[in-house]
């Protein structure tokens, strides 16, 4: 609770702050804001502090390692952005505060234990996004992402909403902890709950892009500027699958099975879709956003295996994934090519060695290679899973086997020799946050390991 | 029981009618006054007859509708006008109670325990006569006067809207009845919150559409604005609803910052003498509203549209947030902070 | 017995309306009928005896939101010309999943076992606004304060989008 408190004072100081017209000011300001936040959080790791009481809120260990999570990646996709965010020195605030209040909404969902405070993290994530996808207003893809995200969102708000609804008219209450009770007290199972349930997950679904609710993500991560494709494939994802896996582990608890048939089906449709239309994008972001609807499938297996260990791997999944968005988000803003095709990239390896050693290794650990992150991720979700549902694991290890093929692909396209090249230039920014995400790519095992 | 309300009703819809009929007569003669004319003097004794000709000619009129026009919009747009400025005296709150033939008579038709909400709502629905109203002559002018009109109304009801919640501050309840009766005799809101008068009968002249706000009508540029394709009874209408609204709205000043049926020196007075009494004030201070509000358009030049949404949303919401915020200062403090 | 029938009517007369809506065929006469439902929501509150949140839902809804829609209709003039144009696949699917759903949810709701809120409902205060007040700046008062975030990032939103850039000429 204090985290979201400091953040959204950061959020309304850089505002007033964007008032001078220095840009570089409103970035020292929420930098300082997002660390101030990280150490609070890590302050209440061992000490909970107990500022503001409400049972709608619960700090537990998870929270502060998905809020620091999160809090990292906003903080390392601020400095990717600022390059973007100064340029219109009249903005820079405004982008930057509602990255910020984005991060609010997550830090709501990562610590709500009643739906009002759920449904309220849910919509402070979404609409930030809605309005950063349209923000590049010269560009006519970006307003239609904008549009597009916010149609199909809003509608996915209301079908969840729905959800709701019918989930309190059959227990009666909004607290996580009362639902469970009442669900453990029913006798026969209860239709209106069951529907409820469906369109909850509906919802849920929709968030994170999984298949039948998928057709916004590749428009919407190619349409919106650079940044905030990542922020949505970061924060964002990691953020719904939190709060949903929080709602459904805490408050529906009791009823366990009955929609894991849905779930199955979603989870094998979602990794198939994305990885057979990742296979034929010739642009990064689009491949991207493919990819990221691969591994929503992946993930989703974490909502199938639910025991006291899921949170972990489900978060070292995202941290793992979060790495790799940030450098090759990085990589691309360094190109910063308005059209985004992947050839623009060849022989970027060569002209940028440094840039371009990152952005392998963030594709290898998409793939999910053994020594970096990716792979672990990867690793502890599969072996969670392998005793229940064998069958969806090899599924899974079919999918991760085509993936490698248009990671691949990239890798080769950087790597390749082309005379015309030019040098692309790296701002200190960037080269500060690609060391950071080499870093994270390589040693990020070691922190999972520490972590579980 | 209800029948008693139902005589109140339709006596309250008469004299609003009556008043409204009288307030054209009124106009005419302030504008006549103010620019050193006669005014109208045809038509009976001083002109007084003159309403009832002007209705006459308003009937006899061809009732015409555009060819283009979207017709079943057409006709509801006055009717829609006409509805909402009748429907907010339902709430207002005529004096103190009345004994008759044993019974004792409530002075308002309805004490809802949020009236002044209803007030709210009921004047935000009033934008929709005139801009149904406006598009379905399918005329630019009409369309432009009212896009000007409506976006007007949304912005200056905001204002209106923080001002009001200043007064419930102090009162403690939404109820038109509670507000009044707290301010017994002298105890007038005005007093307390003059700048919460202002900005409010600043917002009601914005909400009428009545100089300096009429830009939904300003004739020199948009012929008639909303109404420039309407004739006969419809136009009747639209005039017609402009100044009932005229009159609940004096009435409403007159009930939120001056005391309603309170006068100074009530308490020598009780029963019937009190209620007849209360009445009489009110109505003395509703006629003197609309005379200010008459007072002020022949005296004032119209503003330009910007400087309107300036004066709405760069001076006006400001001052009644912070005129509520220290509002709420005080009322803390004399509550001994927090304690409560 | 009265007061069953008056629910029925006003049931029956809102899911009417918002029919309408989506039959209209012209978006400005679809916006009137959206209008008209959000009043006959705001009367089906209050025979719920929740009449702060009705008054606050015309206000709010049919006074303010739907002005705007109006407003925004009525200067791009939209008409039957212009509608694009959907495919009968496309209709057929949405016809057959639209009523899929329904027949589930209707199943779902017509055997639904609510939870009794009868006690609530039927006391007349508890819809007043101080009773809202109260629950809202105690109980609630952190989905309260929090929701000043979900408004102000809005805020910040509208003005970026809307606001015209200098250098952006088109």
């Amino acid at each position: 609770m204090e985290a979201i408190i400091i953040l959204f004072s950061t959020g309304i100081v850089s505002l007033f702050i964007a008032m001078t017209r220095k840009p570089i000011l409103v970035l020292l300001t929420a930098l300082i804001g997002v660390t101030v936040t990280a150490i609070v959080m890590s302050i209440n790791w061992y000490t909970p502090m107990q500022w503001v009481k409400y049972d709608g809120i619960e700090t537990d260990y998870f929270t502060i390692i998905y809020g620091a999570t999160a809090t990292l990646f906003s903080f390392l996709f601020i400095l990717i952005g600022y390059s973007k965010f100064s340029k219109e020195v009249y903005h820079t605030g405004d982008y930057i505060a509602i990255l910020i209040f984005s991060l609010c909404g997550a830090l709501c969902l990562f610590s709500f234990t009643d739906l009002f405070m759920f449904f309220i993290g849910l919509e402070i994530l979404s609409i930030p996004m809605y309005v950063m996808a349209g923000s590049n207003k010269k560009n006519l893809l970006s307003s239609e992402a904008a549009m597009k995200y916010f149609f199909t969102g809003s509608f996915a708000t209301g079908v969840l909403l729905f959800g709701i609804a019918c989930v309190y008219g059959a227990l009666g209450t909004f607290q996580l902890k009362e639902m469970s009770e009442a669900i453990a007290a029913m006798k026969n199972s209860s239709a209106l709950l069951q529907v409820g349930m469906i369109l909850i997950l509906a919802g849920f679904l929709f968030k994170v892009g999984a298949v039948p609710f998928h057709f916004w993500g590749p428009d919407v991560y190619s349409g919106s500027p650079n940044v905030v494709t990542g922020f949505m494939a970061t924060v964002v994802k990691l953020a719904a699958f939190c709060g949903f896996l929080r709602l459904f582990q805490l408050g529906f608890n009791g009823l366990d099975g009955f929609f894991v048939e849905i779930l199955i089906a979603v989870s094998v449709l979602t990794m198939f879709v994305g990885n057979l239309s990742a296979l034929r994008q010739t642009k990064l972001k689009r491949l991207i956003a493919y990819s990221s609807i691969t591994h929503v499938g992946y993930a989703l297996i974490c909502l199938l295996v639910k025991n006291e260990h899921t949170p972990a791997y489900l978060w070292t999944y995202f941290f793992a994934y979060g790495f790799s968005i940030v450098a090759l988000i990085t990589v691309s803003m360094i190109v910063n090519d308005e059209n985004d095709d992947i050839d623009r990239y060849k022989a970027f390896a060569r002209t940028n060695p440094f840039a371009g050693f990152v952005m392998i290794l963030a594709l290898l650990s998409l793939a999910g290679v053994p020594p970096l992150v990716g792979f672990f991720g990867k690793y502890l979700v599969f072996s969670s899973a392998i005793e229940q549902y064998p069958v969806l694991i090899i599924i899974a290890l079919i999918n991760s086997g085509i993936a490698i093929y248009y990671y691949l692909k990239v890798i080769l396209t950087a790597i390749s020799k082309d005379d015309n090249a030019e040098k692309s230039t790296v701002s200190p920014l960037h080269a500060i946050v690609l060391s950071i995400s080499m870093f994270g790519l390589i040693l990020g095992g070691f922190v999972t390991f520490w972590v579980n | 029981m209800i029948l008693e309300k139902l005589i109140l009703a339709t006596i309250i819809f008469g004299i609003s009618l009556f008043i409204a009929m009288y307030a054209t007569y009124l106009e005419r003669k302030v504008a006549a006054w103010l620019q050193d004319r006669v005014g109208p003097d045809r038509a009976g004794p001083y002109g007084l007859l003159q309403p009832l000709a002007d209705g006459a000619k308003m009937f006899l009129k061809e009732d015409f509708i555009p060819t283009n026009a979207d017709k079943w919009l057409f006709i509801m747009g006055p009717g829609i006008a006409m509805f909402t400025a009748l429907m907010t005296s339902a709430i207002i709150p005529w004096g103190t109670d009345l004994v008759l033939f044993g019974r004792t008579i409530a002075l308002q038709v309805a004490d809802f325990n949020i009236g002044i909400l209803y007030i709210m709502g009921v004047l935000s629905i009033g934008v929709y006569g005139i801009m149904i109203g406006g598009w379905a002559s399918n005329n630019k002018y009409s369309l432009f006067g009212a896009i000007r009109a409506s976006s007007q109304m949304i912005s200056y009801e905001l204002a209106m809207g923080i001002t009001v919640i200043t007064i419930v501050m102090m009162t403690g309840s939404l109820s038109l009845r509670d507000i009044t009766n707290a301010q017994h005799g002298m105890n007038w809101n005005v007093f307390y919150q003059p700048l919460a008068f202002i900005v409010f009968l600043i917002c009601s002249l914005a909400e009428l559409n009545r100089a300096p706000f009429d830009m939904a009508e300003c004739e020199s540029e948009l012929i008639g604005g909303y109404h420039t394709e309407y004739g006969s009874m419809k136009l009747g209408f639209y005039l017609f609803a402009e100044y009932i609204s005229m009159f609940i709205s004096s009435a409403i000043i007159s009930i939120l910052f001056f005391g309603g049926y309170n006068f100074p020196g009530m308490d020598a007075f009780s029963g019937n003498v009190l209620a007849i009494l209360g009445v009489a004030a009110l109505f003395m201070k509703i006629v003197f509203f609309i005379f200010v509000i008459m007072w002020i358009r022949w005296t004032l030049p119209r503003f330009r549209y910007d400087q309107l949404m300036h004066l709405g949303w760069k001076s006006l919401i400001p001052i009644s947030l912070i005129n509520m915020l220290i509002t709420g200062l005080v009322i803390a403090f004399k509550n001994g902070w927090f304690n409560s | 017995m009265s007061i069953d029938l008056i629910i029925y009517l006003l049931g029956g007369l809102t899911i009417g309306s918002a029919l309408m809506v989506i039959i209209s065929k012209h978006p400005v006469r679809s916006v009137l009928y959206l209008i008209l439902t959000f009043f006959l929501i705001s009367a089906n509150y209050i025979m719920l005896n929740a009449q702060f949140v009705a008054i606050v839902n015309i206000i709010v809804y049919a006074g303010a939101i739907m002005v705007l829609f109006l407003f925004v209709l009525m200067l791009l003039n939209l008409s039957k010309e212009n509608e694009p144009k959907t495919s009968l696949l496309v209709k057929v699917s949405a016809l057959i999943s639209g009523s899929l759903l329904l027949l589930v949810l209707l199943a779902v709701f017509k055997d639904a076992s609510f939870l009794s809120i009868e006690n609530e409902v039927s006391n007349p205060n508890h819809g007043l606004v101080q009773n809202l007040g109260k629950l809202l700046f105690t109980k609630y008062v952190l989905p309260f304060e929090v929701s000043s975030i979900l408004f102000i990032a809005a805020m910040v939103g509208a003005v970026l989008l809307a606001k015209r850039d200098k250098n952006i000429i088109e």
